[in-house]
């Protein structure tokens, strides 16, 4: 199939021959349809009107013999009905009807036939060929009436009928083809644009977009959601890139202690002391640790932000969990003198992983007590916000992020200045981030129970989910 | 106790049996799925440390013919596949535990230590005892020296497990599974600060201690 040209071997070019035959097809049918129900029609109609003669040439002589056959047929001769007559007495002499002799290719008696024979046309002043229909009636004593009738008008017509259907076939046959190759022409040369910035892209090339008519056709369709592929992947790499970029530089001055404080060791030699190697090999080791937390951790975002696992999410009630964080943490806030409070609505449904929300929020929640002054206040809310949503949120007393640092703080690996000091991955809440997206949440970021005259605003971090119906006979257990 | 190593990393798992041995375990090591599984068959083992990832034979389906077999020998898994979906995975295939590469070691001994005690996982406890301190599982209460000790729910479940596990190392990770069900770090102390409110309840008013700190591991309760 290969050796066909590109067109032909698209499959709208395969659907249009195929529809331009089914079409020819039933133009076939249609023709023999319209045959039957003219031309079988005349005949019938023909053969029931010739019979009718022959009963009634037959009665005639059955009453009257030769003479009064001869009698009717003179009769009818002269009328205007196309009906034939010849009439001959043995060894075929004429002697009335209005054709002069039999014609040439005679039926033989019995049933009808067609014939042709030659007539004048007084308006044409020529002699013209008609088709006729008709039989031979043998009287004893080798008596022959032809009786016929005329049927080129009919005719005429079946076959004006017959030509046009046979001319619409071929048309639709052609123009089903040309139409085919157009289209399928047409179809090929974008698929071809299509596969081309496929190509391009495998390349190397992930700035090209598929060209687009705006006709919201299905290829048009698939050059958007190609395009969108493309976009989502570039978003993608570019994010990987970053991470990785990120990686690099938050991994590589751990890395670098690690090999200095080694190599240092190394390096004594004979006079190796035992404690201090030791203490070298601990803060190692503590640096090893944090190093696997940083690459688990980036990890997980990356797989939260491919999308992975976004299917298994059924509808819980995120109550249960939150009583679990708030039990987890409260002791914690306590003992670093802050107030803690959780405000609880149960009964509300959304569609969420507990694992994923019970880390994020563990995220914000360990935030918030690292950050928040002693004599501060920590809270944890899960509620029905006014527009439907179910929003879980955490507002702490603390030194707050300013605004314009906002969206900054849920990237990866940014800590602000300030808290460097503090341990951590810089990642708690690019994760927060990752989880509200996957979980098509909206993330509000903002001041919080603080006072911003004491220079400590506060922080205020929400995630508000669309509430979602729990199915009837479905209960969610908490493990 | 007897323990089984089954991995092909043959340094991790030699690092694995000379800290098993210096423990005080004996530690044998199979290289891949097949011998794992023979040497498993043959010779009866307290603990089966398995690979996910094995040659000729991976770790899960070693595990499912074993237990398929009637094996209840209990089994630990190790694998460099950490997500939540993998360790469905394991303990599905008939895994007991199911610790991610890289770990510590003091965690891996203590997660093997631990499983050796459920060897006999059908029989019913109701009270639990540890030196003159007494768990009553059906009434829910606890006592030391005859007094009692008025413990909030999540408390109890916490000295229940370090109950279950006298006299072993339990670290911090562990509780966070078993006690909390969470399977990731939340980084902050929670642990021990939980820990150190079980511990006040428990021991403050008494002369000796019950709950010990493993420093570098995590926590034992022990008389």
């Amino acid at each position: 199939m290969n050796h066909l040209p590109a067109f032909m071997r698209t499959t709208t070019f395969r659907f249009t021959i195929l529809a331009a035959s089914l079409f020819a097809l039933s133009a076939f049918a249609l023709l023999a349809f319209v045959y039957e129900s003219t031309a079988g029609v005349f005949t019938r109609q023909t053969d029931l009107l010739l019979a009718r003669q022959i009963t009634e040439f037959k009665s005639a002589f059955n009453k009257g013999g030769i003479n009064a056959v001869n009698k009717i047929v003179v009769e009818h001769s002269t009328g205007r009905d196309p009906y034939l007559y010849v009439f001959t007495r043995p060894g075929g002499k004429f002697v009335s009807g209005n054709l002069s002799a039999l014609p040439s290719a005679m039926p033989k008696p019995g049933a009808n036939r067609r014939f042709t024979y030659k007539v004048y046309n007084p308006e044409t002043q020529a002699r013209e060929t008609h088709r006729a229909r008709g039989t031979l009636i043998r009287f004893p004593g080798d008596y022959m009436l032809l009786v016929a009738r005329d049927t080129e008008e009919e005719s005429a017509l079946v076959d004006r009928i017959s030509r046009s259907v046979w001319i619409a076939a071929g048309l639709v046959l052609a123009l089903g083809l040309i139409s085919g190759t157009l289209i399928s022409r047409r179809f090929a040369s974008r698929l071809d644009a299509l596969n081309n910035v496929a190509r391009d892209v495998m390349a190397g090339d992930l700035k090209r977009r598929a060209p687009r008519n705006n006709t919201g056709d299905e290829l048009d369709e698939l050059a958007e959601n190609l395009n969108a592929m493309l976009s989502q992947i570039e978003r993608l790499m570019a994010a990987t890139r970053h991470a990785g970029d990120s990686i690099a530089h938050d991994l590589r001055s751990p890395l670098t202690r690690m090999r200095n404080r080694l190599e240092g060791q190394l390096r004594t030699g004979e006079n190796l002391d035992a404690r201090e190697a030791k203490a070298a090999l601990h803060s190692t080791l503590d640096d090893a640790d944090q190093l696997l937390q940083t690459f688990n951790s980036v990890l997980r975002i990356a797989r939260l932000e491919a999308g992975e696992q976004r299917e298994t999410y059924n509808a819980i009630d995120p109550a249960p969990l939150m009583h679990d964080l708030a039990e987890l943490f409260e002791p914690v806030a306590e003992d670093s003198g802050l107030e803690f409070s959780a405000e609880i609505e149960d009964g509300l449904h959304i569609r969420a992983d507990q694992g994923l929300l019970a880390q994020a929020f563990s995220n914000v929640l360990d935030n918030a007590l690292k950050y928040t002054p002693k004599g501060g206040a920590v809270a944890l809310r899960l509620r029905k916000q006014r527009n439907g949503k179910v929003a879980i949120s955490v507002t702490d007393t603390g030194p707050g992020v300013p605004a314009d640092k906002r969206e900054a703080v849920f990237k990866r690996f940014v800590r602000l200045e300030e808290s460097r000091t503090q341990s951590g991955s810089g990642l708690g809440l690019a994760l927060v981030f990752a989880v509200a997206k996957a979980h098509g949440a909206e993330l509000i970021i903002d001041d919080g129970a603080g006072d911003h005259a004491t220079g400590n605003p506060g922080l205020h971090i929400a995630m508000a989910f669309p509430a979602a119906r729990m199915r009837k006979n479905k209960t969610s257990t908490l493990t | 106790m007897r323990i089984l190593i089954i991995e092909d990393d043959l340094e991790a798992a030699h690092y694995m049996q000379k800290g098993l041995r210096e423990s005080g375990h004996v530690a044998d090591h199979a290289s891949d799925g097949e011998i794992g599984l023979e040497m498993a068959r043959t010779s009866d083992y307290d603990v089966l440390i398995v690979d996910r990832m094995l040659p000729r034979l991976d770790g899960l389906t070693l595990v499912q013919i074993l237990r398929d077999d009637g094996e209840k020998t209990p089994v630990l898994f190790l694998s460099a596949l950490g997500e939540v979906d993998h360790r469905i995975e394991g303990l599905k295939a008939g895994g007991d535990d199911y610790l991610t590469k890289p770990y510590a070691f003091a965690e891996l001994l203590a997660r093997v230590e631990a499983q050796a005690r459920r060897r006999d996982p059908d029989a019913v406890q109701t009270h639990l005892n540890v030196g003159d301190m007494e768990m009553d599982l059906l009434a829910r209460t606890v006592k030391r020296a005859g007094q009692t000790i008025l413990l909030q729910p999540r408390e109890f479940r916490l000295l229940e497990f370090l109950m279950k596990h006298a006299g072993q190392v339990v670290t911090r990770t562990m509780l966070l599974e078993k006690v909390w069900d969470y399977h990731f770090d939340p980084q902050t102390n929670v642990i021990d600060v939980h820990v150190s409110r079980l511990r006040s309840k428990i021991d403050k008013e008494f002369d000796h201690p019950l709950l010990h700190t493993v420093r570098g591991a995590g926590y034992r309760l022990q008389a």
